[in-house]
């Protein structure tokens, strides 16, 4: 559990003004560049100390780690921090950097084999650190920061600087960490997929200030954000595997009452997955169409209804139980089938993309 | 011994304890003007510097009267060793810690600013404190200034003429290094023995010289 307050005045251009409270989930800090995302990740671990008019008090479970009369040096607080360029020390050996955490650590809750099968760090082993690329970099960064034990993990737009390829690969390594571990996780990122991706709860910073705050699923969700955002929106929903026809390769997930079919390789029963449903995939219509070839077609509710003059399109936020899902359709479809707010339609599901397993 | 050895000698000692003291105490003073961000530093930096635009006759003539038994620091040596200060080896060590300083400092702090500031923040967050920080990350990395401030504080000491004429005179095993017994060879008209030195002191600066750029240049393309 970490608790922080920080009003910080940097310049007269930028100041920073957030109150977090972090459980042991994944909180995504999300925003553009120069929002203040990594200030915020500087000050909890002591690396920003802020100036005397500042005001900053973090405390980390029940530990004091600053405010006005304290402030406890960042190799005090036993913080993870995985930095956007991986800052490996040259002079050492991929295991001299992985063991350089531990050795200083003063216990030890994550073990050494642990961590290097988590990260699939062994094949690197042999290779000087110069050599590696910004992946595998990446990946020694994170093992060297989990292995000193930390009671929280820092990460500054961790796959930042690597290529698209890259990120796509070690996406899973950060699943992995985030299943096996139970301490606060903090991710800066400005790529909405990988928010989708790893996290629990997100908080959108503008300006040095949280805009807005909520778990993952009702931020995919909402209109608000997905009217301010470049990428097209789309909703993020956990589900657990409750069938797989092997003949049709087809996955039944399950979210409260609904289920939809999912062509996928074989997954077993009570897997839980993530999903990502955009909203462009998502179709609406007012009776259950017998003959189509889309296999999803769930009754919903609408919700709210949202005119997004960038992309020339209508956004529609629908209710399937409890789970929020989001279609976008065109204005005339608006029009001709004269959609409004508490209208019973039926949502046509053609796209469903899988994320990742939980562990 | 001749006399000529025992100047070769004293020059040697001279230069090895003045680049040891260097080491020991300027190094942090060279951290610490790398890093800090105190009001204090925008003073410190220059008077370090001093030495290299200063006549060292200017050097010498206070550390002369600083040093005289009746000067302050001469009056404090006296009672702490029982030993007068002024025309001593010490007396040359200390003019000369003062006078080599910024030669070992500036290209130290140079190799500690170009240190990113994130791998000692990474250290930071790997539990590595202040100290542990400096011998476990910079000292390791910086390896390459450490050798070129030690060659030219080294050489430098080893050139330095003006001040230990004030402050250390012409005493053989004493004060009298191979700058002085030159000048000496040259006022008696011994240009033999004056040629043997002046020339050993120019082949000896520019090999010195020379490794140092050269490990200055690969240090570079490495750092590319």
């Amino acid at each position: 559990m970490i608790q922080a307050s920080i009003q910080l005045q940097r310049n007269e251009m930028f100041s920073l003004n957030v109150e977090l409270s972090l459980s042991n989930h994944v909180t995504a800090l999300f925003g553009h560049s120069g929002a203040g995302k990594s200030s915020v990740l500087q000050v909890i671990a002591g690396l920003e100390r802020g100036g005397s008019k500042d005001r900053i008090s973090v405390i980390c479970n029940d530990t004091r780690w600053q405010d006005e009369n304290t402030y406890v040096p960042p190799h005090r607080r036993s913080v993870g921090y995985v930095f956007q360029t991986p800052q490996l020390f040259p002079h050492l050996s991929v295991t001299g950097n992985l063991r350089y955490g531990e050795q200083r650590a003063d216990h030890h809750r994550i073990g050494f084999d642990q961590v290097v099968d988590w990260l699939d760090l062994a094949p690197l082993f042999s290779r000087p650190v110069t050599t590696l690329s910004g992946g595998e970099a990446q990946r020694v960064a994170m093992g060297r920061a989990l292995l000193s034990s930390p009671r929280c993990l820092l990460l500054d737009e961790p796959l930042g600087s690597i290529d698209e390829a890259g990120r796509q690969r070690i996406l899973p390594y950060l699943s992995r960490i985030r299943s096996e571990l139970d301490i606060p996780m903090i991710y800066v990122t400005h790529a909405i997929d990988e928010v989708n991706y790893l996290a629990d709860h997100v908080c959108q910073i503008e300006d040095g200030r949280i805009t807005a705050e909520g778990n993952v699923f009702d931020m995919s969700t909402s209109l608000d954000l997905a009217r301010t955002q470049e990428t097209n929106p789309a909703a993020v929903l956990d589900c657990v595997v409750t069938g797989y026809d092997p003949h049709w390769q087809l996955a039944k997930l399950s979210f409260g009452e609904q289920h939809l079919h999912v062509a996928a390789g074989p997954v077993s029963s009570g897997q839980q997955l993530r999903i990502r449903i955009p909203a462009s995939d998502i179709s609406l219509s007012l009776s259950h169409a017998q003959d189509s070839s889309i296999l999803n077609i769930l009754p919903a509710v609408i919700d709210a209804i949202y005119e997004d003059p960038q992309r020339h399109s209508v956004l529609v936020r629908l209710l399937v139980g409890d789970q929020a899902l989001i279609a976008s359709i065109t204005r005339q479809s608006r029009e001709r089938l004269n959609l409004h707010q508490g209208q019973s339609v039926f949502a046509q599901i053609k796209g469903v993309a899988l994320m990742r397993h939980h562990g | 011994m001749g006399e000529e050895a025992a100047a070769l000698w004293l020059t040697l000692k001279l230069a090895f304890v003045t680049t040891a003291i260097l080491v020991l105490i300027a190094t942090p003073l060279a951290w610490w003007l790398a890093r800090a961000t105190h009001p204090l530093r925008s003073v410190i930096e220059p008077i370090v510097a001093l030495p290299i635009v200063l006549p060292p006759t200017v050097i010498g003539f206070y550390f002369l009267i600083a040093f005289a038994p009746q000067g302050p620091v001469g009056i404090a040596w006296q009672a702490i060793t029982g030993q007068q200060l002024a025309f001593s080896f010490e007396a040359l060590v200390i003019g000369s810690v003062i006078y080599s300083a910024p030669f070992y400092v500036q290209p130290l702090q140079v190799a500690f600013e170009s240190l990113p500031r994130a791998l000692t923040d990474a250290a930071a967050t790997l539990g590595a404190g202040p100290i542990d920080r400096f011998f476990s990350v910079v000292a390791p990395l910086s390896r390459h200034g450490f050798v070129i401030a030690c060659c030219l504080a080294f050489a430098h000491t080893i050139g330095e003429f003006g001040i230990i004429l004030m402050i250390g005179g012409s005493i053989p095993e004493e004060t009298r290094v191979l700058s002085i017994l030159l000048f000496e060879q040259v006022e008696t008209m011994n240009y033999e023995r004056a040629h043997r030195l002046a020339g050993g002191l120019l082949a000896f600066s520019f090999l010195l010289l020379f490794f140092v750029y050269r490990l200055n240049r690969q240090w570079r393309a490495r750092a590319l």
